[in-house]
């Protein structure tokens, strides 16, 4: 037992001192131990797990070498990039941080997993191990070793997998429990640092940034190869993320013992295994990695558990909570001929399957298509373009080349450089960008994203702003921009032209679950006693979700505030070829 | 106007689903100008499914079949 003692260390999210009282922690656990990071105490002992205080899961517990990853500054980073960008121009309270949220997300996981095995049926969990197995099969000699995330620290463990309770007798064997272990400790990694490559202010800073290497292309611009490895991918972020996680498993990996070395390769393989992409394919046929990749990037994912409870919470959203601990309890592994490893939920389940489907809905309906959120980050995106053409944002530029390209680049260096670039360096940015000559619209967006000035105007703020032609019309036309034909290819194209006409546009391509193709129902699956079947079809209320999203209005347009466009002229721009 | 079928053109050939994923990554990125950000890979993929340029046979592998001339 690493540190010889019960009493674990003890990390206060906000007001540590004044929560740890209320919360009744004696005196020892935060002094004199304690030093002081900003309003956050740290227990300065090594060698001990964690315990964080979460207002959304009560306690959530680290293991002494997930605490050197927390700890990194590069991790640490994420405290000060928001969850949700600018929203809490709309709701002040909407300040919560990447950090905590990868912190939940890495205590989601633990509990997905283990549930989803403890429910699987025999053959499915043997199948599962039998593919783990292979992948830690250089640590066939030192398995014995894995014991080690087995060790439980008095009455806490960071490692859900100390209290498995599977049914079969065979999953209780030493081996398979050490298996779980490293698959849950790579589980783990993986969610914690799931996030690690998010820009400042997230989302929109991304697109931003994919805005400005398509502007240096349209210009002839030279733009390195590196650089284009990362600002045109999907989502520059997680090639990011997982280029810094590889980094960070790295610079310390020379010297931890083999079992953590295999649950950082675990944590690596999951980030790099490709989504399952259940819903595209006839058979994706799913591995046992793309499984667990899918348990921190899929339909019912930890990061999605914690996020929507999260930010419900933050933004006094009372109406997306759901029952976290019955989906848990209710989640089962199973392994389908076509689909391969996939997560289903037990019908006893359903109800709480339900809430989160609708949780998830409601929370981009009152959110993120709020029209105020949608403007602040339609200007976020604008004016962060300037920014990234800024000389002060070329250091980031050259660190995302250094990242994406192949050379040797010593880690520290690179994970060093990388955790000063947060949102408070971009506002910066965007302040230096201020001081020059903009064009009246950029300079209304930095008035708006720098001092929430009431600088532009939604033409349209909801439904009953428009006839309802006018609201078919632009679904229509926001369907078209991303299920059919040329329309996918036509955005581009038309956000150019309605800038150039003084609009912006802000196009939402959320959709409430994902559908299979073949069959049009939804990827998530109910299992029953005797079937397994599509949620979309074992509950009207899953089904309808998909028509209450298709009569939400899914694109916004903006202009300067004093700006002489009509709603009825800013409609027909959008909607006409 | 980007032309998926003209940009699949000179890869015809069978793929498993992860080649294929970077054959459509890597098109995004050469047509990083003219394909919004929002557009994602998946949405190329569906469009050249629609398109008959790709399709995915019974072992679950995909076959880029665009006429030379697209």
């Amino acid at each position: 037992m690493a540190g010889g003692s019960s009493r674990p260390n003890l990390i206060c999210l906000g007001n540590g001192l004044n929560q740890s009282r209320i919360l009744g922690f004696r005196s020892p656990r935060c002094s004199p131990q304690m030093i002081t990071q900003g309003n956050t105490l740290n227990a300065v002992t090594p060698g001990r797990p964690f315990v964080i205080r979460d207002p959304v899961h009560g306690y959530l517990v680290a293991a002494v070498h997930e605490r050197a990853l927390v700890d990194h500054p590069v991790t640490q980073r994420l405290r000060r990039i928001t969850q949700t960008g600018l929203a809490e121009y709309v709701f002040p309270e909407a300040r919560t941080s990447r950090f905590v949220h990868s912190l939940g997300a890495m205590h989601v996981a633990s509990r997905f997993v283990l549930a989803s095995l403890e429910n699987a049926e025999l053959d499915v969990a043997l199948s599962f191990f039998a593919e783990i197995e292979n992948y830690v099969g250089r640590y066939s000699g030192e398995r014995e070793t894995f014991e080690d995330l087995l060790q439980q620290e008095g009455t806490l463990s960071a490692l859900a997998s100390v209290r498995s309770s599977f049914k079969y007798p065979q999953l209780s064997e030493k081996k398979i429990r050490q298996l779980m272990a490293v698959t849950e400790a790579g589980l783990r990694l993986a969610a914690l640092f799931h996030d690690l490559g998010h820009l400042p202010f997230s989302h929109d800073v991304e697109y931003a940034l994919q805005d400005y290497a398509a502007q240096l292309k349209v210009e002839a611009r030279p733009i390195p190869n590196s650089l284009m490895a990362i600002a045109g991918d999907e989502a520059p972020h997680e090639e990011i993320g997982h280029r810094l996680a590889e980094l960070a498993f790295r610079s310390l990996g020379t010297d931890t013992k083999p079992s953590v070395k295999a649950g950082f390769e675990m944590a690596t393989k999951i980030l790099n295994s490709k989504n399952p992409s259940y819903g595209l394919r006839k058979k994706p046929r799913a591995s046992a990695l793309q499984w667990l990749h899918s348990l921190v990037d899929g339909e019912i994912d930890a990061d999605r558990a914690d996020y929507l409870l999260r930010d419900g919470q933050a933004l006094g959203l009372d109406f997306v909570h759901y029952d976290l601990d019955r989906l848990v309890s209710n989640l089962v592994l199973i392994e389908d001929p076509e689909l391969g490893f996939v997560t289903a939920v037990k019908e006893t389940g359903l109800a709480a399957l339900e809430s989160y489907c609708l949780a998830r809905s409601r929370s981009s309906q009152v959110f993120i298509r709020h029209h105020k959120v949608a403007q602040s980050a339609a200007a976020l995106r604008h004016s962060s373009v300037r920014g990234f053409a800024h000389p002060l944002a070329k250091s980031f530029l050259d660190l995302l080349t250094a990242l994406g390209g192949d050379g040797e680049n010593a880690p520290d260096d690179l994970l060093k450089r990388f955790s000063v670039f947060d949102e408070a360096w971009w506002l910066q940015v965007l302040r230096s960008v201020r001081q020059e000559k903009n064009d009246s619209l950029t300079d209304a967006c930095l008035s708006l994203v720098l001092e929430r000035a009431r600088s532009l105007r939604s033409v349209w703020k909801r439904k009953g702003d428009l006839t309802p032609q006018q609201l078919i019309d632009l679904n229509s036309r926001a369907d078209n921009f991303f299920s059919s034909g040329n329309g996918r290819m036509i955005l581009a194209q038309k956000r150019r032209q309605l800038l150039e006409k003084g609009i912006l546009l802000n196009v939402f391509k959320f959709k409430p679950y994902t559908i299979r193709e073949e069959s049009k129902q939804s990827v998530m699956l109910i299992k029953g006693k005797y079937r397994v079947e599509p949620a979309s079809m074992a509950s009207p209320l899953i089904r309808n979700v998909i028509s209450i999203w298709q009569e939400d209005i899914h694109i916004y347009a903006f202009v300067e505030r004093e700006s002489i466009l009509t709603l009825d002229e800013v409609v027909d721009a959008i909607v006409k070829d | 106007m980007f032309n998926i079928a003209a940009a699949l053109a000179d890869l015809r050939g069978q793929y498993d689903f992860d080649q294929l994923q970077d054959i459509l990554r890597q098109i995004r990125r050469e047509h990083l100008a003219e394909i919004s950000p929002e557009v994602g890979i998946n949405e190329l993929f569906q469009l050249a499914k629609q398109r008959n340029l790709i399709r995915e046979d019974e072992a679950g592998n995909f076959h880029i079949t665009v006429d030379q001339a697209a």
